[in-house]
């Protein structure tokens, strides 16, 4: 009896070992929940993530443009910015965006912190030089009193509001994801088919940069190794930030986590479908051409990527104080 | 001992009497729970609620204006609409909409399911058409499905689509403020000072036409009945649609169910505090110049109508199909 007992054990060991190794092998890791999460700041965060006074016009927040609703995106091929502007660039995701080594397309800032408080800024200089975030949520009684609960301090800085912000934003993960039970062993997870796109996927080379827990984040790569990408887009990408030469055309690897969701895609958003940008990749990147059947193989591995979308109340947001200062959306002059 | 049970029995009918008898004389009565809901549409309509996509810009949702994080309005004087055009009139708030007697300022729409189809269609608000709405929900998988699942057939209309939208309005009330649970019997849920404000509000008549569960909204009545209401602004109210000179600047009465929150005030959008909201109402409406403390007395009356707010996850809308139309904002 004890003796079956250690054989069962040793087996479970080894099982366990199997699973183990095989999730190490994988150029794919499963999406971890966040650890060390200060949920004040959370709470406090997502207010501000949804507070639409923190636009000039009172029309726009963080998530005007990364929908928690629609995967974290606008699924616009630019995004619609203030008086109806229209965004210089694709939106990339907030899900996951944490996964990200650092943040935009080029890569300009490292922390989720310093995209919040540039994006906040970028809006302030972009609608108008006076308006200021921080004296504007100074004059909601509700938020001063949170920050004070938050931040122990009477001082709200742009660096607590972005710092809130990005903490709220790490919880913005997907986990959970099909293929994420595949590679914890839940091997009916996904299906033969889907299966055979990953082995597609790896075998022409695809994760040689989408790798990671985010499918990709990881690092820079230059769009074009192959054959050049095709656009009328003007973003340089990398030697925007760097102004080198060898940089000209270098983007952040985009994550592949819920890609099903995020269309358009790529910078210049002009790819509407997954078959298409898989096409395209292929072709500039590994100089591949797929054929109909492995380019669908793919897609529905793809698929399997999506995860669990975020899930909590709705925020209730405070209440403007008499002295808020209160928008003016069609005032031309402000703008 | 018996006898003892039969009078506490007594005492506790006659409080409850008294209780009720009170509830009864007073003009304004508790925010209602929700009964006979479709759960089902509920769910459908606030993916739709919270969808750009039934804008023609795939900017635009019924949230855009009617914020549910902020008192179910955006707090503007006029709305953004589609390519950033300005708005006709304030929006009122979606708040406890059902229990308007009809909906929109003018009454035209008489119920929600008849109000969703309005913005829809607004070239100055989501400038989409019934017909784009339509096509654009039928091509995107999981809405089908849930259509299939809570209607029992495939067909999507219109009439389906505000239908769910609506059903998810109706959930939207605001129960269990303060003066509400003065209204139960909680005695000590509003100050004194509050309870004077609302003494006020009532002996200068405020609750002739701001009564009922939705504190306003039973009602038209024009705008201007002691004096001019002076405005720019060229609505004229139920002359818009029944073209009658007797109908020029009638308007449904709004709620003044969190009040606090729903600023700016009017169909105009023009008062930007309460207080002056009040003491306008006061003069236009009712002849009464109010002094600074009645004025303060009614404002903190009205702060103790703001109830619970909705409280439920943000929807995950289903992605696009294949041959979804994609949105062209610019």
């Amino acid at each position: 009896m004890k003796v079956a007992l250690v054989y069962v054990g040793l087996i479970i060991f080894f099982c366990f070992n199997a699973i183990l190794s095989l999730a190490n092998d994988e150029p794919i890791s499963p999406i971890r929940a966040p650890k060390l999460i200060d949920l004040s700041m959370v709470e406090l965060g997502k207010k501000l993530f949804y507070d639409r006074r923190l636009s000039l016009s009172g029309h726009l927040s963080c998530n005007s443009c990364h929908n928690i609703s629609l995967g974290g995106v606008d699924n616009q091929q630019y995004s619609v910015g203030h008086h109806w502007q229209q965004g210089s660039i694709n939106t990339p995701t907030v899900l996951n965006a944490s996964l990200n080594f650092s943040q935009y397309w080029n890569g300009r800032v490292a922390t989720l912190q310093e995209q919040a408080r540039d994006s906040l800024e970028n809006a302030a200089v972009k609608t108008s030089p006076h308006f200021i975030v921080v004296d504007l949520i100074e004059t909601i009684p509700g938020y001063v009193t949170e920050f004070s609960q938050v931040f122990a301090s009477d001082i709200i800085t742009i660096d607590d509001v972005a710092a809130a912000i990005a903490e709220f934003e790490k919880t913005l993960v997907t986990p959970n994801a099909r293929f994420d039970k595949w590679l914890l062993g839940d091997e009916s997870a996904i299906s033969p088919y889907e299966l055979s796109g990953y082995t597609i996927f790896k075998s022409v080379g695809c994760a040689g940069c989408h790798n990671g827990p985010g499918v990709g984040g990881q690092n820079f790569q230059k769009l074009g190794l192959a054959e050049p990408y095709k656009t009328n887009h003007p973003a340089r990408g990398r030697a925007e930030v760097s102004g080198k030469a060898e940089d000209e055309n270098v983007f952040k690897v985009p994550l592949l986590r819920n890609i099903e969701l995020t269309y358009p895609y790529f910078h210049d958003g002009a790819v509407n479908s997954l078959e298409e940008a898989v096409n395209i990749m292929a072709r500039v990147q590994l100089g591949v051409k797929l054929g109909v059947d492995e380019t669908e193989r793919i897609v529905a591995f793809l698929k399997t990527l999506t995860g669990k979308q975020p899930s909590f109340p709705l925020p209730q947001l405070h209440s403007s104080g008499v002295d808020t200062p209160r928008p003016q959306p069609f005032n031309d002059a402000s703008y | 001992m018996k006898l003892k049970i039969v009078s506490l029995a007594l005492i506790a009918i006659s409080v409850l009497q008294v209780n009720s008898a009170a509830m009864a004389v007073e003009p304004i009565s508790p925010i209602q729970p929700v009964r006979q809901i479709n759960l089902a549409q509920v769910e459908l309509g606030k993916k739709l609620f919270y969808d750009p996509r039934l804008s023609l810009s795939g900017h635009i949702s019924c949230d855009s204006c009617h914020n549910l994080s902020l008192g179910g309005v955006d707090n503007l004087q006029f709305s953004i609409g589609h390519q950033w055009l300005k708005g006709g009139i304030n929006t009122p708030t979606v708040l406890n909409s059902s229990l308007n007697l009809a909906q929109f300022w003018d009454g035209r729409a008489a119920d929600l399911k008849e109000q969703a189809k309005g913005p829809i269609a607004n070239p100055l608000e989501m400038a989409s058409s019934h017909v784009l709405a339509i096509q654009i929900i039928e091509t995107i998988p999981g809405y089908v499905t849930e259509f299939k699942q809570v209607f029992g057939s495939e067909k999507i209309t219109i009439d389906r689509v505000t239908g769910a939208i609506a059903e998810f309005e109706k959930i939207l009330i605001t129960p269990n403020s303060r003066f509400d649970q003065w209204l139960l019997g909680n005695k000590s849920a509003i100050t004194d000072y509050e309870l004077a404000g609302y003494l006020i509000f009532k002996t200068s008549g405020c609750v002739a036409c701001h009564n009922g569960p939705g504190v306003g909204g039973q009602s038209f009545q024009k705008l201007g009945i002691k004096e001019i209401y002076e405005t720019d602004h060229p609505a004229r109210g139920k002359a818009d649609i029944t073209g009658k000179a007797s109908d020029i600047n009638v308007f449904k009465v709004p709620l003044l169910r969190n009040i606090e929150l729903t600023f700016p005030y009017f169909h105009d959008g023009n008062a930007k505090t309460l207080e002056e909201a009040v003491d306008t109402m006061a003069r236009v409406q009712r002849g009464l110049t109010f002094t600074r403390d009645e004025n303060a007395r009614v404002v903190a009356f009205l702060k103790t109508l703001t109830g619970d707010q909705p409280s439920f996850n943000i929807p995950t809308l289903p992605p696009s199909g294949s041959d979804t139309p994609r949105p062209e904002p610019f």
